[in-house]
């Protein structure tokens, strides 16, 4: 259905073609003038090298336009002048003044760094467009922070302390962000802080209509890139598939960045003596980004017994004897999760492990990792937050419960839901070849080609449910 | 008529509006950092009219004006640089216009700037592949200056610097007889020329839409309109037929000027004092010359200010540029002018010789030598009838003034009848003025000064 409504992003700075993202600390602009403001190539990493920090905020609108949630843009300037002139504010149109946080977001809520000296964001929106987000009618101040799914909780802090200083009221600001309890969440918050006047909030998924389109290119055989990378990269199509040929593994499971929950599998598929049921991908060398200790797994559970078990295999890793396993790509720090994918690993096991960026962190977030095997019509178990696999159903796709014990995506105690996982996977690395082959062939048609599809097709389906549900937020 | 779409360039969008070029880009930073702290548009007079240091903190925003507020028409759009289609970039006339504020004149902002500081790499980009991009520089509120080589040895830089023909660089300039100024300087740097200089009149361009906004406000029963909360009039046909009580009018306001101050003096000097209406502020200028000039201490500093209409000078300096009220006009028979210079090197024609034309008054003018005939070849009609003027092209400052006062004597000696009488006589000429005014408003000559400028 067609929409009558229309939804503008506004921006206050254009130099040269660039929009400039909103909120941007003016005071360190004289890099982007020496590019003469090209914002592309390599200035991000000029400026973390130059200010040792990152940029605060960054032009990222993907998962707003992906969504319907943005129509076009417009500068913040032309509006101001409709507003002084008295104009009558259509009540079809929106107008939201988009901040989107970025280098984790520490220097855009004004955490003390050398770029943005302690003040957050809320600083370097200009007086008039403040003005505008104040008095304006349907214009309303965005934090778009739709492209990750884990936030500091402080954040709230500075928002609602913000809004107090500068006279926007709570009212008029929205927290977009691609997790899914944030609801809850944000009402927990209110109620512990006792606020009771509040923002408004709004989970959004951005990996999905972005995997998709990958997808689609792949499958029609074109060219993907991603930043400076352009990679050879294949999909698996029906016809590639042999129903009938024996796999060489049970298990598919890329790790980079080995978080906490990344890590603990390793150690424990290890422990099982189970890594050779799969092909998996890790570097506990250059990918190490979490320091396991006693004391760290602290914010993970409270079974000592299992924590111990943990880390008397966390030996192997500290001696080096557990190091590193590639599958496709032997780089493991520059492989990205779009245009590095490759059909074979896929074709030659038969379960996928999705290890999602999200475990013990809060925040019910989907990552393009979910679509993964989705694309690459396999079957898989998620280890990520609770709630996953409903929150996959829930856009149509099917999963695997019966053959796999799906009761884990129901369990909030991460410690539990993770040994729940461990216990599933080792129960299936038992089960012979064959069966596995067989339950593939039965899931084939039903559950994935029906998967890959709805993943293909999702770009181009109708949002307007998310639409209109975003703007009930204003109405 | 202007047959050519021109876009005044820019480069910054900014939540104020487009920035108005000219800013140095080492300036950016700071810049942005004030835009962020304002509401108002980059048009809004306190930003336009550079009320910026006396009221709030625009000092930044105040560099330049927006040559748009001054050219606003229907071929004429502004645009960002970058959004240029490509037919826009082949066709049109495309300008990088910096201007100058009421508190920094062209020739300050040169002298203080670095001139290849201006503009962008990618704005360079366009100027140096396509010799339709120019940049112009309006001196649109001032003028009269001693353009120093120093002043065209900067333009030159810039020019070198982006690799600019010579018509890819505009100088507009009030100064009347800037070419004469520019080439002197080419002669002694021994230099090929490298930019456009053009003399324009913008106190006179402005006239006429001053009026027409006047007349169309002027309602039944109503003889005045009101700005800013001060009443404004202008006569009417049907009211100048009138006999008047005095001979003339000579407004001088601000005696810093020292040749105004002269003037009266000799005006007190030949006893013509109380035949007309004069006005002359205090100055610390006068002040201290009258240490040295006991004439000047007596007949000017022990008794003034002269006031005509208004005491306080401050008021005064904020009234209309063009407008005050018919009565003291009305009441005499001509007006002498003390324009802003009289200086022999320049010539600069502004506000003061426009009001009598409004005014309905014939004028005699202590100016830049050769006055009148840059008025006569603008189309206006001067006064012969009234004076011998050969005053204008004595180029001697104090022999020209003594010219003048012995023919405002010589008017002075007649009846107010017989004044009376010869006013009669150069009515046509009076009524042609104040319209000529009009028509060159109509006939959007400010425009075309700047596109035959633009398109050479």
């Amino acid at each position: 259905m067609q929409s009558t409504n229309k939804i503008y992003k506004l921006y206050d700075y254009k130099v040269n073609g660039n929009i400039l993202p909103n909120g941007f600390n003016p005071e360190f602009i004289q890099l982007l003038m020496e590019r003469d403001f090209d914002l592309n190539g390599d200035f991000l990493q000029k400026f973390q090298e130059t200010y040792n920090d990152g940029f605060n905020v960054w032009n990222l609108d993907g998962v707003l336009t992906d969504n319907m949630l943005l129509d076009e843009s417009i500068p913040t300037h032309k509006l101001a002048k409709r507003h002084s002139n008295h104009e009558i504010v259509n009540n079809n149109e929106f107008y939201f003044y988009v901040v989107t946080p970025f280098g984790g977001g520490s220097s855009t809520f004004g955490y003390p760094s050398s770029y943005s000296s302690g003040r957050p964001f809320f600083y370097f929106i200009p007086e008039s467009s403040k003005k505008l987000i104040r008095e304006h009618k349907n214009t309303y101040l965005l934090i778009n922070y739709g492209n990750e799914g884990s936030l500091d909780f402080h954040w709230f802090d500075v928002i609602h302390y913000n809004s107090k200083l500068f006279d926007i009221p709570l009212h008029k600001i929205i927290f977009v962000i691609s997790d899914f309890t944030i609801e809850k969440n944000y009402n927990d918050y209110c109620i512990k802080r006792n606020h009771t006047e509040r923002i408004k909030v709004f989970p959004t998924l951005w990996s999905l209509n972005s995997k998709s389109n990958e997808y689609e290119q792949l499958y029609n055989e074109q060219k993907t890139s991603f930043g400076s990378f352009s990679n050879e990269c294949s999909i698996c199509k029906k016809d590639d598939i042999d129903l009938d040929k024996e796999r060489d593994k049970h298990f598919l499971m890329f790790n980079r960045r080995l978080r906490p929950h990344r890590y603990y599998s390793i150690l424990m598929f290890d422990k099982l003596d189970i890594l050779d049921k799969f092909y998996i991908s890790y570097d506990f060398e250059t990918c190490k980004t979490y320091e396991f200790n006693e004391d760290s797994y602290k914010h993970h559970g409270r079974d000592k017994g299992f924590r111990d078990e943990l880390l008397e295999q966390d030996k192997k890793v500290l001696s080096g004897e557990l190091n590193k396993s590639i599958i496709d790509y032997d780089d493991l720090p520059n492989v990205w999760g779009f245009n590095f994918e490759q059909k074979e690993p896929y074709m030659d096991s038969y379960i996928h492990i999705i290890s999602e960026t999200n475990f013990f962190e809060n925040g019910l977030y989907l990552s393009e990792k979910t679509w993964k095997p989705m694309g690459q019509l396999q079957p898989f178990i998620m280890m990520g937050p609770a709630g996953s696999l409903e929150l996959i159903k829930s856009y149509g796709f099917k999963t695997f419960d019966g053959f796999i014990d799906e009761s884990y995506d129901t369990v909030e105690n991460n410690e539990e839901r993770f040994k729940l996982l461990i216990n599933e996977i080792e129960r299936l690395s038992k089960l012979p070849k064959e069966e596995l082959k067989n339950w593939y062939k039965s899931i084939f048609n039903d559950i994935l080609l029906h998967n890959q599809k709805l993943l293909i097709d999702y770009k181009n389906i109708d949002k307007s449910n998310v639409r209109n549900k975003f703007l009930d937020l204003f109405r | 008529m202007i047959g050519r779409n021109i876009n005044f360039l820019y480069e910054f969008e900014t939540p104020l509006g487009y920035l108005p070029m000219g800013y140095q880009q080492k300036n950016i930073p700071l810049t942005l950092n004030d835009i962020n702290e304002k509401e108002f548009e980059f048009t809004h007079p306190l930003i336009y009219f550079g009320y910026a240091d006396h009221k709030t903190k625009f000092r930044k925003l105040s560099e330049t004006s927006d040559v748009f507020y001054v050219y606003e028409k229907d071929n004429i759009k502004q645009k960002i640089v970058t959004d240029l289609t490509y037919n826009e970039v082949k066709n049109d006339l495309n300008i990088f216009a910096i201007t100058a504020t009421h508190e920094q004149n062209i020739l300050q902002k040169i002298l203080s700037d670095d001139t290849t500081d201006y503009l962008t790499q990618t704005s360079k980009k366009y100027l140096k592949e396509n010799s339709n991009f120019k940049i112009v520089f309006i001196d649109d509120k001032e003028g009269g200056f001693d353009y120093p080589p120093s002043f065209f040895d900067k333009l030159n830089r810039l020019s070198d610097d982006i690799g600019l023909q010579p018509n890819q660089l505009v100088f507009l300039t009030n100064t009347a007889n800037i070419n004469e100024i520019y080439n002197l300087y080419l002669k002694l740097r021994q230099k090929d020329s490298f930019m456009v200089c053009e003399p324009s009149h913008f106190f006179i361009y402005d006239a006429g839409k001053c009026i027409v906004d006047y007349l169309a406000k002027v309602k039944e029963n109503k003889n005045w309109v009101t700005y800013d909360d001060i009443d404004y009039s202008i006569p009417h046909l049907d009211e100048i037929d009138n006999k008047r009580s005095k001979y003339f009018l000579s407004m001088n306001r601000n005696s810093e000027r020292i040749h105004r101050t002269y003037l009266v003096n000799d005006l007190i000097k030949n006893d013509l004092f109380d035949k007309g209406y004069i006005s002359l502020f205090e100055s610390y200028r006068v002040n201290n010359l009258s240490k040295q000039n006991k004439e000047i201490k007596k007949n000017i500093v022990d008794k003034y200010p002269f006031t005509i209409d208004h005491d306080d000078k401050h008021f005064v300096a904020s009234m209309h540029n063009y407008f005050n009220t018919s009565d003291s006009w009305l009441n005499t028979y001509f007006s002498i002018v003390g324009e802003t210079s009289a200086e022999l090197r320049h010539l600069f024609i502004t506000e003061k010789c426009i009001r009598p034309m409004i005014y309905f008054h014939p004028f005699i003018i202590l100016g830049n030598p050769n006055t009148l005939k840059e008025l006569r070849r603008l189309g206006f009609e001067t006064f012969p009838e009234f004076f011998d003027e050969s005053y204008d092209t004595i180029p001697n400052e104090t022999k020209r003034r003594e010219f003048i006062v012995k023919e405002v004597k010589k008017i002075c000696d007649m009846s107010l009848d017989e004044v009376h009488e010869l006013y009669q006589t150069v009515k046509p000429k009076l009524i042609h003025n104040r319209n000529h005014l009009v028509t060159i408003f109509k006939d959007e000559v400010k425009h075309n000064v700047l596109f035959n400028a633009i398109n050479k």
